[in-house]
């Protein structure tokens, strides 16, 4: 019994589109932890030092009507490297050596909505998979337990499900998404995880009455692999109804771990949830995680907004990291940082920022990239990328080649041809790499 | 004048002074010298970096990028699809120069960095020196060779091949039975036995009707002729409810635009029903390909028949759009991108999509065919809408108005609705005044303490304008009342429907290069794709758009593609592979037939038939080869176990929406009726259906017991067990649906209040036949779900499956507090025995038998 059990499992295994596969060459990654920061968050308030900015502040700016608007807040140096960092991220800071901060991002669109789009697919013109399903499509999972790609407080508005989404690829591919970006994690639940009427013992009998049922016209079939897969399905399904909640089950981890996260602590909470949450499916064997800060569109208000902001992201980030770094696992662990786009450097009332897709700040950590890398720059302002431009699909094909795979042969057979995530485009950004 | 010359005159000098180096570069360099210089610092460049893509060699080999050879002097002057690589003596408009520099939107060598600088130098000497070029020869001509291509299997005229010999001839009782029969025997492989006139039975109930056979339809038609059990089912209305959905997968069918601003497509239901009706009416294929290409424009004998031709042009107006896309051009260039992609693979299995940018790499389609049908489309107007909540969209289109009153209805319609978009702008404009105010104010109170400020004349500042947000206030909310009133009161509405009309001004397209919008190529003449010709194909002239050109080279019989695509989606809904396998691509790239007669057979016939749909299905059905037994045999499977040489049946999953379907009927819960219209009605056109536009669908929307093909179709927002079971995503044409299993699908049929739902009803159905024990209450379920009876097995172990939950009380959650709160033990007990019928019908309904034809 035991035997065919494990037979069945090699069966589905082998079909499945989630069957573990090889890379294209060694990796450096095995999985990617994204932190989105959707609206768009400020470089010049974060990781871009810009001194002309804030000594030409009150200039005319570029963009009709608008003044040049420097920085309200302290940069300076730190760690080995001297990254340049603000007083808005002192935690991230401390930590600053293990980043890799890309300064020269450029993207093709500045409304959020498409902009975000093509920060998940490559695209923003039509509905492509989402950069968590390539890779899932492209690696596979190694966990029998959960999915492979999780999305943690998606955004919902505008169209938000298309990013999380595998559009052509194996519906298999596309993410598993817990709760919303308007809810804490904490509120989150998760459709169909519990049985609202039996216990488990009387569920386990169910499911022997139902797999016996299963069996029979698998019998006729004379072991049918597609009709054996939905068996196995089953008892994974059962298997996810324990591991799902035990995997979002913070009460195991101790205080001083909480507190590192900020979790319980106010403004820190939500992201802190979602930042151990993510470190729990790493550990896990989840190959994609995506969570989500959906504040960072401060066209007004920057005074009080961009400080919130980072407060309540720069505890939970920088805890994430040391704690991957102390369980051995930064080094295999792509963390990728950045939103849609960027801010301007100009504003016609002195306190808020436009869209800037034309040059913005992402940063990258683990995963063998880096770390105290300073790359690229924008102008002495902050209008454009000049200096060693990252296009977005850039960053996408630098993505999939930390996890060992070639953008250019990663491809899936559709409609008549051959889609990439970086359609035609993409350059791998090997400096980037140590 | 003057001012013209003043802003021309810094780029004079410039040309004046280049001219003054090129000319002291070519002085530099006699003629010898400037070949030994191509020799050493070009050539070898050109060898290394370019020929790969960019040579004769790599236009034999299909491998040629951008129409560019750069191996002859000739190739490299002329150049490709952009224009001139090289012009002698002029650096600046020599394109190679831009891709070797990364400038203007080239790049090349691609995925690399440029060539070192001095290179690059070299290039430009070498250029404005009069580019000295020893290699003599002509490019190879890499026009698409039309003739050649339509020797390409799909692209042959359909034949009528004669029926191959066969040994039995008792077994074909078809004519289609013959080929496959043949095919078997040639392989040495035998067919398995008839399928039991139980399992024949439900096959043709799901998949003529898309619905379990009732009891009555048992009694009924348990033994009649199978013609006549046939013939019930395509004569039902719930033939088309059926057939229409497969047809609403290619039409990517949708009640909402789909993309950010995601807005409810109100009167899209109306082509949904269209497609349900044509085909219970057995519109002839090719008359139902004419009226969704161009049915307006057809002639009608009365209103009513022209308002349905206008319902089926909807088929083009369909798709998704990004209507926030600021760009105009790109935007219309999108739709008509997406409506070139459906008419093409939908209907013709090629896809022309990829010539948008540059020719076809694999398939005859030139970029000048993609613009000649670009035109077509460019100089149709897509009625689609307009966007959420009142406000006015760049891309924003009107709708097509029908019913008797339409056109006195029309006006005063359309009036009201600018009025309304007028108003609301008035208002949102308010609003953002009112904000700019709040901010500075906000601004002006950061300042109040800082130093040396003059603090009484701030404070001032700040009263007025604290006094002008109030205005603000009272003037936003007069402007919400007079919106209100107006949303409130509208006109008398025509009906309205999606669609598609001819363009004022009808135009030809303009190529543009690489697919960039404004990057303008020569204009080509409005035209279908050159690899079909039809004979005697009218023009198009000036006053006209072409669709009707189109729908009639669509449809015609000499079209090669248009039958044996269709009967091959036919055959993959009643085998679950086409005889093409790659049903939405008969290009090069796409799969042989596995039997190239068969399929012209079928397409012949179809042709021969008046292009009867029902007829085609009814041919198929009744074949011997459709009536097969599933279960394998052991030859078969080792020899063959994709069945591609159809030795079975095999067995099928059955898609979400008759498992749905199947679900209510054997709970007793199915509405047979088609609802009125769609819920997407219900979404007010004006109103603010959620923040950020997105469509909020209600649980009790999405709750209906009538048929799963009438559920809303909000793209991005399925209903979740269409999400869960691989329905077509509407985003795309899907010629075939996935089959994921995922454990996602199993928590669901293991846990969703649904699945309860419909276990708990259907147990209670069974326990109200009072005359019943619990093992005719098993045959009672089988019979229902499964359309058989049980095993001696199953039963045994079924009921000791019930046995055994009743002994122990606590399998249920509230069972204890059921147990304290019942009169008796056997109130407690049957209880307990409900739920315990519960969890098997749950079982029988969640298992693969149910889910899957046999």
């Amino acid at each position: 019994m035991l035997a065919l059990a494990g037979l069945c499992q090699q069966v589905a295994a082998r079909d499945s589109p989630l069957a573990p596969k090889q890379p294209h060459f060694v990796p450096r990654a095995k999985r990617v932890i994204f932190l989105c920061m959707r609206g768009g968050p400020s470089q010049m308030e974060s990781f871009d030092y810009k001194p002309q900015l804030n000594a030409d502040n009150l200039r005319p700016g570029r963009n009709s009507g608008s003044r040049l608007f420097g920085s309200q807040w302290k940069f300076s140096q730190h760690g080995e490297s001297g990254t340049w960092v603000s007083e808005l991220f002192p935690h991230l800071a401390r930590q600053v050596d293990r980043l890799c901060v890309i300064n020269s991002l450029h993207t093709d669109n500045n409304n959020h909505p498409q902009a975000l789009e093509q920060l998940h697919t490559g695209s923003f013109q039509f509905v492509r998979p989402s950069i968590g399903s390539w890779v899932l499509y492209g690696l596979g999972t190694e966990n029998n337990s959960l999915p492979g790609f999780v999305s943690l407080c998606p955004l919902k508005d505008l169209g938000g499900s298309r990013y999380y989404a595998s559009a052509f690829l194996p519906a298999a591919c596309q993410a598993t998404s817990i709760g919303d970006s308007n809810q804490n994690i904490k509120q989150a639940t998760i459709g169909n995880l519990t049985n609202p009427r039996l216990t488990s013992a009387s569920q386990r009998r169910q499911l022997d009455l139902l797999q016996s049922l299963n069996r029979h016209l698998v019998d006729d079939q004379a072991g049918d692999p597609q009709l054996e897969g939905v068996i196995e399905s089953f008892e994974l399904a059962f298997r996810m109804q324990n591991k799902l909640p035990q995997t979002m089950d913070l009460s195991g981890e101790t205080k001083e771990t909480l507190a590192a996260y900020g979790i319980d602590q106010g403004p820190t909470d939500a992201f802190g949830r979602q930042c151990l949450l993510a470190r729990r499916f790493a550990e896990a064997g989840v190959r994609f995680i995506e969570i989500t800060d959906r504040d960072w569109d401060h066209h007004g208000f920057v005074s009080r907004l961009m400080p919130q902001a980072a407060k309540r992201i720069d505890q939970p980030i920088a805890a994430m990291l040391s704690d991957l770094a102390d369980r051995g696992m930064l080094d295999d662990t792509l963390i990728v940082w950045g939103g849609e786009f960027g801010r301007t450097p100009d504003d016609p009332t002195q306190d808020g920022r436009g869209h800037n897709h034309k040059g913005y700040t992402m940063w990258l950590a683990g995963g063998g990239v880096q770390g105290g890398l300073t790359w690229g720059s924008t102008d002495e302002h902050g209008y454009e990328a000049v200096e060693n431009k990252v296009h977005l699909h850039d960053l996408h094909a630098t993505i999939l080649h930390a996890l060992g795979l070639d953008h250019n042969r990663l491809t899936y057979r559709h409609a008549g041809r051959d889609f990439r995530l970086t359609d035609v485009h993409g350059r791998v950004v090997n400096e980037l790499f140590a | 004048m003057g001012t013209r010359k003043l802003s021309n005159l810094p780029g004079l000098l410039a040309l004046a002074f280049s001219a003054v180096t090129w000319q002291q570069a070519a002085d530099a360099m006699d003629s010898a010298e400037a070949i030994a210089f191509f020799e050493s610092k070009i050539r070898p460049v050109l060898v290394r970096h370019c020929y790969e893509c960019h040579s004769a060699d790599a236009a034999t080999t299909g491998e040629l990028g951008g129409g560019l050879q750069l191996d002859t002097r000739e190739g490299i002057r002329r150049g490709g699809a952009s224009g001139a690589a090289v012009v002698p003596e002029q650096p600046g408009p020599s394109l190679l120069l831009a891709a070797l520099r990364h400038e203007q939107g080239l790049k090349m060598p691609p995925d690399d960095d440029p060539l070192p600088a001095a290179v690059v130098a070299d290039f430009e000497k070498w250029i404005a020196s009069g580019a000295a070029d020893p290699r003599d020869g002509k490019p190879v001509a890499v026009g698409v060779d039309f003739a050649q291509a339509r020797q390409f299997w799909s692209l042959q005229p359909v034949t009528s091949p004669e029926l191959p010999a066969v040994d039995d001839v008792t077994w074909p009782r078809r004519d289609l039975d013959c080929f496959v029969l043949a095919r078997l025997a040639s392989e040495a492989l035998q067919p398995v036995n008839n399928a039991s006139r139980p399992v024949l039975l439900r096959r043709l109930f799901f998949d003529l009707i898309g619905l379990p056979p009732t009891l009555d339809d048992v009694q009924r038609l348990g033994v009649a002729p199978i013609e006549n059990v046939v013939d019930e089912l395509l004569a039902s209305p719930h033939f088309g409810e059926r057939w229409g959905r497969h047809w609403l997968d290619i039409a990517r069918f949708a009640e909402s635009n789909g993309r950010a601003r995601n807005m409810a497509w109100h009167h899209a239901w109306r082509y949904r029903d269209w497609v349900i009706d044509a085909l219970n009416f057995d519109l002839p294929y090719d008359e139902f390909l004419t009226q969704q290409i161009a049915g307006d424009l057809l002639p009608f004998n009365d209103r009513e028949q022209h308002d349905r031709q206008v319902v089926a042009t909807g088929f083009l107006a369909l798709g998704p759009k990004s209507l926030e896309e600021t760009k105009r051009e790109l935007f219309r260039m999108d739709v008509i991108d997406e409506q070139i992609d459906v008419i093409c693979r939908g209907i013709l299995g090629i896809s022309a999509s990829c010539a948008r940018c540059h020719d076809h790499k694999f398939d005859p389609v030139p970029t000048s065919d993609y613009y000649a049908l670009a035109g077509i489309l460019r100089s149709t107007d897509t009625l689609y809408g307009i966007g959420p909540m009142g406000i006015k969209g760049v891309n924003d289109a009107p709708l097509a108005v029908m019913g008797p009153d339409a056109e006195q209805l029309a006006g005063p319609a359309a009036e009201h609705l600018a009025a309304v978009q007028n108003k609301t702008q008035e208002r949102n404009t308010a609003r953002s005044d009112r904000y700019r105010v709040v901010r500075n104010v906000a601004d002006r109170k950061r300042q109040l303490d800082k130093p040396g400020i003059d603090k009484p004349a701030l404070e001032a500042e700040i009263a007025k304008m604290e006094a002008e947000i109030a205005d603000w206030d009272d003037r936003i909310k007069t402007l919400d009342v007079e919106l209100a009133e107006l949303v409130d009161n509208p006109p008398p509405q025509p009906l309205f429907a999606m669609g598609a009309r001819d363009a004022r001004q009808p135009e030809d397209c303009r190529i543009r290069i690489r697919g960039e919008p404004e990057n303008y190529g020569d204009a080509v003449p409005r035209g279908v794709l050159r690899m079909i010709a039809i004979s005697n194909l009218p023009g198009i002239s000036t006053g006209e758009s072409g669709r009707l050109q189109l729908a009639q080279w669509l449809s015609s019989p000499g079209n090669p593609l248009t039958a044996r695509v269709f009967v091959n989606r036919v055959w993959l809904h009643l085998f679950g592979r086409g005889l093409v396998a790659t049903p939405d691509d008969f290009g090069v790239t796409g799969a042989k037939p596995s039997h190239p007669q068969l399929l012209d057979h079928l397409a012949s016939r179809f042709m021969q038939s008046d292009w009867s749909i029902k007829q085609l299905i009814r041919d198929i059905v009744l074949s011997r080869t459709y009536q097969l037994a599933s279960t394998p045999s052991p030859d078969g499977l080792k020899r063959d176990p994709d069945n591609v040489l159809l030795w079975r049946m095999p067995v099928r999953q059955i898609e979400v929406e008759p498992f749905r379907d199947a679900l209510l009927a054997v709970s007793g819960l199915l509405d047979r009726q088609r609802p009125e219209g769609s819920v997407i009605q219900q979404i007010g056109v004006f109103s603010d259906y959620e923040f950020n536009f997105r469509i909020k669908l209600t649980p009790e929307m999405v709750r209906s017991k009538h048929r799963s093909i009438y559920l809303p179709i909000v793209r991005g927002s399925l209903p979740e067990m269409l999400q869960l079971f691989d329905f077509a995503d509407p985003n795309a044409l899907i010629g075939q649906r996935d089959q994921a299993t995922v454990p996602s699908q199993a928590l669901f049929l293991l846990n969703s209040p649904t699945m309860i739902e419909f276990a708990t009803v259907t147990a209670n159905r069974l326990l109200a036949e009072e005359q019943l024990d619990d093992a005719g209450r098993l045959d009672l379920l089988y019979q229902l779900a499964l359309a058989r009876k049980p095993t001696d097995d199953e039963r045994a172990s079924v009921l000791s499956f019930l046995k055994s939950t009743d002994s122990s009380r606590d399998q249920v959650l509230d069972a204890a507090a059921t147990a304290e709160s019942a009169n008796s033990d056997s109130e407690a007990l049957g209880h307990s025995h409900r739920e315990a019928w519960v969890s098997v019908c749950q079982a029988v309904v969640a298992s693969s038998e149910f889910r899957n034809l046999k």
